[in-house]
């Protein structure tokens, strides 16, 4: 898996501190940290694209007190969950004193390729799921973390994050039933599985 | 269709658009700004904190006390006197007297006493 091959080589935080070796850490994570976090903004790419640049930042001010207890990149993927979790919280707020959503700008999808009408869909499907249980789902079903990696980087027990996963798989195979198509016979859900 | 299929159907479809080159240089820009701004501001704001806050300390030691000290008017040298008068024993302090402050000529006289003792 890309997080545990990486850990070995990761895990020298104090050799990270000068500029141009943070901008390599950056550099590596970027895409990844892009796409975990377009997927639990229910697909706002530059929503996305600012607050993984926020985590790098908070990353880069934090990085001084990483003790090393976890990977560097679970601590790196804690801090974008939880600025993704701020980000989320503040555009709730926004909500309350926000104008009429029908006068409000759409929201600009940058990608001109693909089918839109499905990611908006997987979207809303996602946005159905509480929190915990999109961040579950996104971190071990689309992000392939394991159960336990996704634990470490959401501050959950393990049981909670499968709890999470069940309910979400549970909701998202009605939600999203047409395209799962006929299930063949002996091919039920896995939603205990752990991807270790 | 599998549930894995499934899964990585949704894999597939949702998932940003990678950075072009030009948008990947303006995020590291962007970031480098942010981090060289911050590390400007700690630069002068962290030693002026630091110069601000011993120079308020020195001041704080230094400044000379305005308000008066209290004084315990009950213990002054004239009451203390009155229970250890130097003048009584003036005779008794071997001319000693010519030259201690009045005060300690009662001290002189306890410590010849004490002497005498032995």
């Amino acid at each position: 898996m890309e997080i545990a091959a990486e850990r070995a080589k990761a895990d020298a935080p104090s050799l990270m501190i000068r500029a141009e070796e943070f901008a390599r850490f950056a550099e590596a994570r970027r895409e990844r940290a892009l796409r975990l976090a377009f997927r639990l903004l229910a697909g706002d790419q530059a929503t996305a694209e600012d607050v993984v640049q926020n985590a790098f930042f908070r990353a880069h001010r934090a990085l001084a007190g990483f003790r090393g207890d976890a990977s560097l990149d679970t601590w790196f993927y804690r801090i974008l969950v939880r600025e993704v979790q701020r980000q989320r919280r503040w555009q709730a707020l926004r909500g309350w004193f926000a104008v009429d959503p029908e006068l409000a700008p759409p929201a600009v999808d940058p990608r001109p390729v693909g089918d839109p009408g499905l990611r908006k869909r997987i979207s809303t499907a996602l946005e159905k799921l509480s929190a915990g249980q999109r961040e579950a789902f996104v971190l071990v079903h689309l992000e392939q973390l394991t159960i336990s990696e996704a634990a470490e980087v959401l501050g959950k027990a393990v049981g909670t994050v499968k709890s999470h996963l069940h309910r979400a798989l549970a909701a998202l195979r009605v939600e999203l039933a047409d395209l799962r198509g006929p299930t063949p016979i002996g091919d039920g859900p896995k939603d205990g599985e752990d991807h270790e | 269709m599998s549930e894995d299929r499934w899964l990585e159907t949704l894999r597939d479809e949702f998932q940003p658009e990678p950075m072009s080159p030009q948008r990947a240089a303006g995020f590291r820009r962007a970031l480098d700004e942010r981090i060289e701004r911050r590390a400007g501001a700690r630069r002068f704001a962290l030693p002026a904190l630091a110069s601000a806050a011993v120079a308020a300390l020195a001041l704080w030691v230094a400044w000379p006390v305005t308000a008066p000290i209290e004084v315990d008017a009950s213990a002054t040298s004239a009451e203390l006197d009155e229970y250890v008068d130097p003048d009584a024993f003036a005779s008794e302090l071997a001319g000693r007297g010519d030259y201690l402050p009045a005060d300690y000529k009662g001290l002189a006289l306890l410590l010849d006493d004490d002497t005498a003792d032995r």
